[in-house]
């Protein structure tokens, strides 16, 4: 089973990232002093920020961010100039727990926390259903270990 | 004896736990601190209200006693306490991860002894069962236990070390800040007993003390070293009392450690239940091929004064010979994938640049210190040198990273801060891994391994800058990679 987060998630970060703009470039307008070279640099380096990031950064992000779950391990992997997998052994996995945070409602997703002794694994945006079935699975795995 | 009947530990138990009520002596305290003016008349009106706050802490201490029971079966033992809320709890022996026996030097004149149970599960800050029973009570469950953690009989093989050895370990894992926190404690307990004088005497003697042996350095330098020196040898003392008569013996499925001087303790640990052990090293030490082994069990090395040792202190010879004798079943093997020659920079750019950068804030601020140029000197001196030491370390890390596999035991190198660590770890006991590349480590194909084992409390070991692709066939080798991630990974 192996699949990326929900694409949903992107229009949240999209709306964050315009929020977060919107601010550095309100800052910019009203602090530096008005049509000097620091506020024209200011402004258009905002908007070179906004660009690379809402349609290079974002969306790249989501691309990369994947989860897999095999017969061994489960697995998370995200990350563009700092990639990072992490990979829990089932056998390590003790419980698992659906959670869903006001952000989860907003973009309609679940998030799966894998518990184990000493380690975690945080599975953010995941569909709804797809995460009901992973948590079932992981579950059942359990089961058919112990028996 | 009824082994089904639930009994009362010993009565001492009713002075060990006043310490969880003494909050209720807060109000004789304020009561005493605002008649600190001297209206003695007015405080003995009063000291009636004192004994009460007395009297309660002992009668909560009764209660305490009188319902916290236990049952030592056969192949459990039951806990029943709780008055509010009353709660049952039930460990099989054969569940347990460590059982120990401390005699502190205070409690052995009336042969009271703490017992401590721990399973994996349950607070990684306290044992899951703290019980006060007498000598005998305690031998009886310690038989009891025993015959579930041994198994089948094999015979005793034991271990002692020199005392030697464990000054090294103390040596090795003193810390300044326990030490100054001790002394500081002690300094500050010691002047309100003994009065302001006596301990303004005491830092006047050590200022004398500080500027006469150390001259040529000024004085606030030297009283900053003498602190960090007084608070290491300190660290060192306590440790090296803990660990005196250091002694390791395996029967059957089990390991027994004793240690101590004045407060003696006997773990028994089930081999099973063994997380991982690790040896440590400083620079130094391999330099000279010495090793200290830990091990990682529920329970052992639980307290925050405690080392969970295993061999404090040996060569590798004797350590190889000691882990065949006592720990077959961890048989490490040299590793098999090392750091990309091409990271050898990404190892010594850190020190590098701190080096670099303390030099450059030292030629920076060098003109403004017209009257501190010996202490701006002395600080450039004092900062450099343990980045220096830091620069040799990561050049042996280069050398000593890496990551093997024989048959069912991992064997991970790796270095933090200074320490140099050998992670010896049984496959089923890696909880989590984790791969990380930064952009320029992806650049030359390289990337860290984390492992994070089973465990109480999480820990991480990092080993740095392996080859991408040795890492994932060494994880396919260890049933934590499918091996067909490169097609897998997203193209952009």
């Amino acid at each position: 089973m192996s699949n990326h987060i929900s694409t949903k998630v992107l229009w949240l970060w999209e709306i964050i990232n315009v929020l977060a703009v919107s601010l550095i470039a309100a800052v910019v307008y009203y602090v530096t002093p008005y049509r000097s070279i620091w506020w024209y640099g200011g402004l258009w380096l905002t908007g070179l920020l906004f660009v690379l990031t809402a349609f290079l950064y974002l969306p790249l992000l989501q691309l990369t961010c994947v989860y897999q779950a095999t017969e061994d391990y489960l697995e998370y992997r995200r990350g563009i100039f700092f990639m990072r997998k992490s990979r829990l052994a089932h056998k390590a996995v003790t419980s698992v727990s659906l959670v869903r945070s006001p952000l989860s409602v907003l973009t309609k997703t679940t998030d799966l926390f894998a518990r184990g002794m000493g380690a975690n694994l945080y599975l953010p945006f995941l569909e709804k259903e797809e995460a009901e079935v992973l948590a079932q699975w992981i579950s059942s795995y359990g089961r058919k270990e112990r028996g | 004896m009824n082994p089904k009947k639930f009994r009362k530990q010993h009565p001492f138990l009713i002075l060990d736990c006043m310490s969880r009520y003494l909050l209720f002596l807060l109000f004789p305290l304020i009561r005493s601190l605002s008649l600190l003016g001297g209206d003695f008349a007015g405080w003995w009106r009063g000291f009636w209200m004192d004994l009460l706050a007395v009297a309660l802490i002992l009668i909560l201490g009764l209660i305490y006693w009188f319902c916290y029971l236990y049952c030592a079966k056969e192949q459990e033992i039951l806990i029943r306490k709780g008055v509010l809320l009353a709660s049952r709890l039930g460990i099989r022996y054969r569940d347990l991860a460590t059982f120990s026996l401390e005699r502190p030097w205070f409690l052995r004149p009336f042969r009271v002894v703490r017992v401590k149970m721990d399973t994996d599960a349950g607070s990684w800050k306290k044992a899951d069962v703290a019980l006060l029973l007498n000598q005998k009570e305690a031998q009886r469950l310690a038989k009891l236990v025993g015959k579930e953690l041994q198994g089948e009989k094999k015979p005793a093989r034991s271990y002692r070390t020199k005392a030697l050895y464990v000054a090294l370990l103390s040596f090795l894992t003193s810390n300044t800040l326990s030490g100054v926190l001790f002394a500081s404690t002690l300094i500050s307990q010691s002047g309100r007993l003994f009065g302001e004088e006596a301990q303004r005497l005491f830092f006047d003697t050590l200022t004398n003390l500080a500027q006469t042996i150390v001259f040529w350095l000024p004085p606030a330098a030297a009283i900053l070293a003498f602190i960090l020196l007084g608070g290491w040898t300190i660290a060192f003392l306590l440790n090296l009392i803990r660990h005196l008569r250091f002694r390791v013996f395996r029967k059957g499925q089990s390991l027994t450690i004793d240690a101590g001087l004045f407060t003696l303790k006997e773990t028994e640990l089930s081999v099973s239940r063994i997380n991982y052990l690790l040896m440590r090293q400083s620079f130094l030490t391999k330099l000279f091929g010495f090793y200290s082994v830990f091990l990682n069990c529920s329970g052992y090395g639980k307290g925050s004064d405690e080392l969970s040792a295993l061999f404090p202190a040996l060569d590798e010879r004797e350590l190889n010979r000691s882990l065949r004798f006592f720990l077959p079943e961890y048989r490490w093997k040299r590793r098999k994938i090392r750091p990309v020659k091409r990271a050898f920079t990404r190892f010594i750019i850190p020190p590098l640049s701190w080096l670099l950068a303390v030099v450059g804030v030292f030629f920076l601020f060098y003109p403004l210190m017209n009257h501190f140029r010996t202490l701006w000197f002395f600080l450039l001196m004092m900062a450099s040198l343990p980045l220096i030491w830091w620069l040799f370390v990561k050049i042996t890390a280069f050398f000593h990273s890496g990551a093997g596999v024989k048959g069912n035991l991992c064997t991970f190198s790796c270095t933090f801060g200074f320490r140099i660590y050998t992670l010896l770890i049984r496959k089923e006991r890696i909880a989590k891994v984790e791969v990380r590349a930064s952009f320029f480590q992806r650049m030359i194909h390289c990337c860290d391994l984390i492992i994070i084992p089973y465990s109480e409390q999480p820990h991480r070991f990092v080993v740095q800058n392996l080859s991408e692709a040795e890492t994932e066939r060494f994880l396919a080798q260890i049933g934590l990679s499918s091996g067909e991630e490169e097609t897998k990974r997203p193209r952009f």
